[in-house]
């Protein structure tokens, strides 16, 4: 047989599933969101979680420091955890909402309790 | 995303491993070389050539050579960007803070000064209120050497592997972070694609098909080095998560910042500004005979690795010593620190915490201050098996689909297998042609440094015109001959180099191997030639593989490729 005309199940073709239903531009626009929610909004997101675990912890007592390396060394594993839910969650509505008004949460908190330590 | 978790995380593991991979190749070589920066200087730089010292004497030599210090004239250019009006000349801005760094490697000095200036900065939010001057010492004869020449390994091979040497704001070091981020996703979608990770550690068939052998190799790199590549990959984003990549304290709880140093200003007694007091600096000498003292009580006796003058010539001033970390994995310096004017310990760093010592633990085990050369030289072993892994993922991508894409007339294959060529043979060629060029330009060329960055970058870029124009065969499913054309090419100057070290400065193999060893630039030497004997070794089984391709091509026939 010749091995050119082999057929390759779409799966293994790296290409994204399409959904019935929706045109090849909205999945492809459906790929770019996810990228660019699990590239930068993670991003941001494992950000914030630094600025509200630093926050937190000083304020329960640990020193600035050991709480400042404490989150440096949890941010980068947060951001892998969120980066691979990101695209692993079927609901892109979902991991949008998620990222978005968590992180908006988190900068609040930091912010908050950055302010009570300080007032 | 896709039918199922174990598809999504190989859809991540391909794209996002082939776009970044290419970044990845450079960080995971350069970093390799990195281990060995120092030595690849000591061989770029024929002056250098001798034993490392210790720090030299402050009194009798060194505060010379800093009296003698000015503002870089390139810093100058950049400060009068940052700032309003016009900036005092350099002899007349105040020196506020100097230091000195060596290594049990070192047998040259990286010194710097900080220059005050009265000018306010552009931008209100920049604390940036000084000019840097900065050179290399020569502890025999007290002065500095001379500019122009560069320091091939620790001021180009290692910087690229962590900021691609891009200076466009801090591009390089997102991109590097990304990159390096990646490989921490790739890594764990890696073994979620693959499963049988036991079987992987000793799965290896070389006669197989090249597409089948490839993926052992890409597994098996992959997974005998796997905590090293995410040891690797994660401690390089931590080293500047504080400072570039998670700036919390410094951009976002700036006031929770500022709160905390203060009371530790108070703590520590340490000035944070000076007190416009003018009043001499004591002998520093003593002092770091003290601080030897100390470490030596506190069970740690060391040399000295760096000094730190502040707020120089003030009242205020104060001198920081930290010890070389060549003796334990932490490098944490255990600084003690002196009042300037009177000379007494004014603190001795406290034992780390717990956390600091974690977090410095696996900074260090990355940085590797720590003199150890057989774990040294298995760094540079990892690293490679990193890049063996990238490479091979770059061409396990090709092989799979470059049928299908001949058939399709699709030019996916070509350009990523030409990207590959010039990121694997290209990348080597670039840093080999550089040490070439360290050796054919004229001595006293003025900004040698800079042509041999031009030859660099030059060498690349013909690599990729190179493997781009040559690439035509694989939109017939066949090798790029670039490949082979490259390795011949590296295997020619891997060759040249050694041979013009030998003859330009008389420190051939038999010279530093036998009648005078000196390793740095002997195990420089031998590396390169093994490197021309791999690439020689590798040119010869990609002639073979591309004559056994022509021998089935008849069953390849029939089909149009659209040649092009």
């Amino acid at each position: 047989m010749n091995p050119v005309s082999k057929p390759i199940p779409s799966s293994m073709s790296g290409k994204p599933e399409q959904r019935s239903g929706r045109s090849t531009a909205g999945a492809i626009a459906a790929v770019l969101l996810r990228v660019v929610l699990a590239v930068l909004g993670c991003y941001v997101f494992s950000w914030f979680f630094a600025a509200a675990g630093l926050a937190a912890l000083c304020l329960a007592g640990v020193d600035f420091h050991d709480a400042e390396k404490t989150m440096m060394m949890l941010a980068p594993l947060v951001y892998l955890g969120m980066f691979l839910w990101a695209f692993a969650d079927r609901s892109l509505a979902r991991v949008c909402i998620l990222i978005v008004v968590g992180s908006i949460i988190l900068a609040w908190v930091a912010r908050a309790l950055e302010n009570l330590q300080l007032g | 995303m896709l039918a199922n978790f174990r598809l999504t995380m190989t859809w991540i593991h391909t794209w996002f491993g082939l776009v970044l991979g290419y970044v990845l190749m450079a960080c995971f070589f350069f970093g390799s070389l990195a281990v060995f920066d120092r030595e690849i200087d000591r061989w770029a730089i024929p002056d250098t050539r001798f034993a490392p010292q210790p720090m030299p004497s402050y009194d009798n030599m060194m505060r010379f050579m800093f009296e003698d210090m000015l503002p870089h004239p390139s810093d100058m250019a950049a400060t009068a960007n940052r700032v309003k009006g016009a900036l005092p000349a350099p002899e007349a801005m105040p020196m506020q803070t100097l230091y000195a760094f060596t290594t049990h490697r070192d047998p040259v000095l990286r010194v710097g000064a900080e220059f005050g200036i009265p000018n306010e900065p552009l931008n209100g939010s920049d604390e940036h209120e000084h000019v840097h001057g900065w050179g290399t010492l020569d502890p025999r004869s007290g002065k500095l050497l001379a500019e122009g020449s560069l320091r091939i390994g620790s001021e180009w091979f290692y910087p690229l592997h962590y900021n691609l040497n891009l200076h466009w704001g801090l591009v390089g070091y997102f991109l590097v972070g990304l990159a390096g981020f990646i490989m921490m996703v790739a890594l764990v979608t890696g073994v979620i694609m693959h499963r049988k990770i036991f079987r992987e550690f000793f799965t290896f068939r070389p006669a197989k098909k090249t597409q089948r052998s490839t993926l052992d190799l890409h597994n098996m790199t992959g997974v005998i080095a796997l905590p090293f590549h995410f040891f690797f990959a994660f401690t390089g984003v931590l080293i500047f998560a504080a400072s570039i990549f998670y700036p919390v304290s410094g951009f976002y709880l700036t006031k929770l910042h500022d709160h905390h140093e203060a009371i530790e200003s108070q703590r520590t007694g340490l000035p944070l500004k000076p007190a416009g007091i003018a009043a001499p600096l004591a002998s520093v000498d003593a002092m770091m005979e003290e601080a030897k003292r100390i470490w030596a009580a506190r069970d740690m006796a060391g040399e000295v690795g760096y000094l730190r003058v502040e707020h120089l010539g003030d009242r205020n001033s104060y001198v920081s010593i930290y010890r070389a970390g060549s003796d334990r994995v932490i490098y944490e310096g255990t600084g003690i620190h002196f009042n300037g004017s009177t000379g007494a310990v004014i603190l001795e760093d406290p034992p780390a915490s717990t956390v600091g010592n974690i977090s410095s633990y696996l900074m260090s085990l990355h940085l590797q201050h720590f003199e150890h050369w057989p774990l040294r030289w298995l760094y540079v072993l990892g690293g490679l098996l990193g890049c063996v892994c990238i490479a091979t993922g770059f061409i396990f991508f090709v092989e799979k689909r470059k049928r299908r894409h001949a058939e399709y007339n699709n030019y996916g294959c070509r350009v990523v297998d030409a990207l590959a060529v010039t990121a694997v043979t290209g990348m080597v060629i670039a840093a080999v042609a550089m040490l070439v060029a360290n050796r054919l330009l004229p001595v006293d060329i003025a900004d040698k440094g800079q042509w041999e960055v031009r030859v660099f970058w030059g060498a690349w870029g013909l690599a990729l015109v190179h493997a781009a124009l040559r690439s035509g065969p694989v939109a017939n499913a066949r090798i790029n001959p670039a490949w082979k054309e490259q390795c011949l090419v590296l295997a020619a100057l891997a060759v040249a180099a050694p041979v013009l070290n030998g003859w330009t400065t008389g420190d051939h193999l038999i010279q530093t191997l036998f009648v005078e060893p000196f390793w740095p630039v002997a195990g420089l030497d031998l590396c390169l030639l093994g490197c021309a004997a791999v690439s020689l070794w590798a040119a010869r089984k990609l002639s073979l593989a591309d004559q056994s391709e022509l021998r089935v091509k008849p069953t390849l026939e029939g089909v149009d490729y659209g040649r092009g």
